[in-house]
């Protein structure tokens, strides 16, 4: 099977960095760990090789915080754009879900919950692409 | 003589952002809490969006004594200064620190780290402000 790569923002300073962050570990570690690899941002922008692979091989999913999008931009530096992203500040405003800034550095029961929530989106779009590759 | 501007003699303190490695989450955390508990005297500035072009992030790293720390032998963080141009940085080599300290993160998760790797993240708390203390003399000298 071939597997899908997913990089996150990693915003330190928004709450949205940190649900992005704990939403991409339950889909690794948890949800579809036989089909995804987790790509690293600040290493991709660096060309190292591990993470550079990733995103020339796999499909690639940005999990993105912001309209700053910063995986995609960093992608597009590298030369290559993710086929499918998600917004989570999107996700969470549509859904009037609204983690405490105060959880930053330890996600509460809310942002526990958004981050499942988002979690399971993702995972939802990670089988999409792996029927379409089959 | 003018008065020194407390804004400009703050410390840019730029963390690994990675996510691969238990080591990201704990620098991850051991800055969120020295920035809480020194506002005054610390910027945080994100890598992955100072990375991405940002332009305030960038502006910061230029302006302010910069202090990156980095999670692994990759050191994307001093990577990211030279590409930007960034030439007043420290780093803080975090394998190096877990070394000296004799500090092992087996057992200690990604996605929780939990209360051992939360006392690392407290060492490595202790750690940022002992550089900015050198930074900030340096700055006022």
């Amino acid at each position: 099977m071939r597997k899908v790569c997913l990089m996150t923002c990693s915003a330190l300073t928004d709450v949205v960095g940190s649900v992005a962050r704990r939403a991409v570990y339950l889909v690794v570690e948890e949800l579809r760990p036989e089909c995804t690899v987790l790509g690293c941002l600040p290493a991709t922008n660096a060309g190292v090789k591990e993470d550079m692979d990733y995103i020339r091989d796999y499909p690639t999913i940005a999990v993105e915080g912001c309209n700053r999008r910063c995986v995609s931009v960093v992608m597009q530096k590298k030369g290559y754009r993710p086929v499918l992203i998600f917004d989570v500040g999107e996700y969470l405003a549509r859904g009037g879900i609204q983690p405490e800034p105060g959880e930053i550095k330890e996600l509460g029961s809310v942002g526990k919950e958004a981050a499942r929530l988002v979690a399971q989106k993702v995972a939802g779009l990670v089988d999409t692409l792996v029927k379409e590759e089959q | 003589m003018p008065k020194p501007n407390p804004e400009k003699q703050r410390v840019a303190l730029m963390p690994c952002g990675g996510i691969g490695q238990v080591i990201s989450t704990v620098i991850r955390r051991a800055s969120i809490l020295a920035w809480e508990e020194a506002s005054d005297r610390i910027l945080l500035v994100n890598s992955p969006a100072a990375a991405a072009g940002d332009e305030d992030e960038i502006q910061n790293l230029h302006e302010h004594p910069v202090l990156a720390v980095d999670g692994c032998l990759e050191r994307c963080g001093a990577k990211l200064l030279d590409e930007i141009g960034v030439k007043d940085y420290r780093v803080l080599f975090a394998p190096e620190t877990l070394a000296k300290r004799r500090l092992s993160l087996s057992g200690v998760s990604r996605s929780t780290l939990g209360e051992k790797g939360r006392k690392i993240a407290d060492v490595f708390k202790g750690e940022i402000f002992l550089i900015l203390l050198e930074v900030g003399k340096r700055v006022k000298e």
